[in-house]
């Protein structure tokens, strides 16, 4: 039987100093993308979109791509923040602006980065680090979309 | 077609409701995000994590949802010009969400007019989901 002497310690809570320096102003590789045809009825249908006589996608899409189009992983953003198995990742906030709509079929280029990095303590004692990516959504050269979005890593005991 | 009336500050946004937010959506959804979250299609993932016993709606379909209202009330998609929310409670399967809003300000920009609202998404018993701010354009 363990014994609490035999039991892995606990893994150590990032530093806020380590935060920073693995992702305040960190580029990300971002990557290309394509609203596909299929793909945007499933999700017009899985969304209960009202119907749309243009090939505009629904603006929802934004936030696809910049989920997709990181060019990491949500996983690998986490190992980045020092999650441990104790943590939770929240989506804490979610920001999008539409300059040009998204046509459907075409492909976007997305650019990606982390910033800025915040840790509060939370009211009961613990910690929440706060991280923001920005997510930049170009049609060729054109920025068609901006999304930002606020990831909170809450910081168990 | 005319064309629809500019809104005032102070006017309602046209409510939407979503009767019951439904489990196979929400599947379908984490495909479209590559999301591998379990908590979206594994009830087993959902206990352990201490959220029930229903599938997690993503806090980005809920905000979409939103967006389902600002659209069908200027006529089209491309009128959502932006949209910044903030997650405050998770929906699940099985809920129903009304999506609500309120004109605060208009604005007369390059042609156009740019309105400002508050928005949000509540649950059916009442808990407010998301809250946040839109800007369309008239």
């Amino acid at each position: 039987m363990a014994t609490d002497i035999d039991a892995e310690p606990a893994a150590p809570l990032i530093t806020l100093d380590e935060l920073t320096e693995a992702l305040d102003g960190r580029t990300l590789p971002g990557a290309e993308l394509t609203v596909e045809a299929y793909q945007s009825a499933l999700a017009d249908h899985a969304l209960l979109a009202p119907a749309e006589d243009s090939d505009h996608a629904h603006p929802f899409w934004l936030i696809v791509l910049a989920l997709r189009g990181m060019g990491i992983t949500v996983d690998e953003l986490c190992a980045l923040a020092g999650q441990r198995s104790q943590d939770t990742l929240l989506y804490g906030t979610c920001g999008i602006e539409q300059l040009a709509p998204l046509h459907v079929g075409r492909t976007f280029r997305t650019t990606c980065t982390v910033g800025p990095v915040a840790r509060k303590e939370s009211r009961s004692g613990g910690f929440l680090d706060f991280v923001t990516v920005r997510v930049e959504v170009r049609d060729a050269d054109e920025l068609v979309g901006v999304v930002t979005e606020g990831f909170i890593y809450k910081r168990g005991a | 077609m005319t064309a629809p009336t500019v809104p005032a500050v102070g006017d309602t946004v046209p409510p939407l409701r979503v009767d019951a937010v439904e489990a196979d959506k929400i599947r379908i959804m984490a495909l479209v995000l590559q999301d591998p979250n379990p908590i979206h299609f594994d009830l087993a993932a959902v206990r352990a994590a201490g959220l029930g016993d229903r599938e997690v709606n993503q806090g980005g379909v809920t905000m979409a949802y939103v967006i389902n209202m600002l659209a069908a009330w200027t006529g089209s998609r491309a009128a959502v010009r932006a949209v910044d929310c903030r997650f405050a409670a998770n929906v699940f399967a099985g809920d129903a969400v009304d999506l609500g809003g309120t004109v605060t300000a208009v604005r007369a920009v390059d042609g156009e007019h740019l309105v400002d609202c508050e928005v949000w998404a509540d649950r059916g018993d009442g808990v407010r989901a998301v809250a946040g701010t839109a800007t369309v354009a008239f």
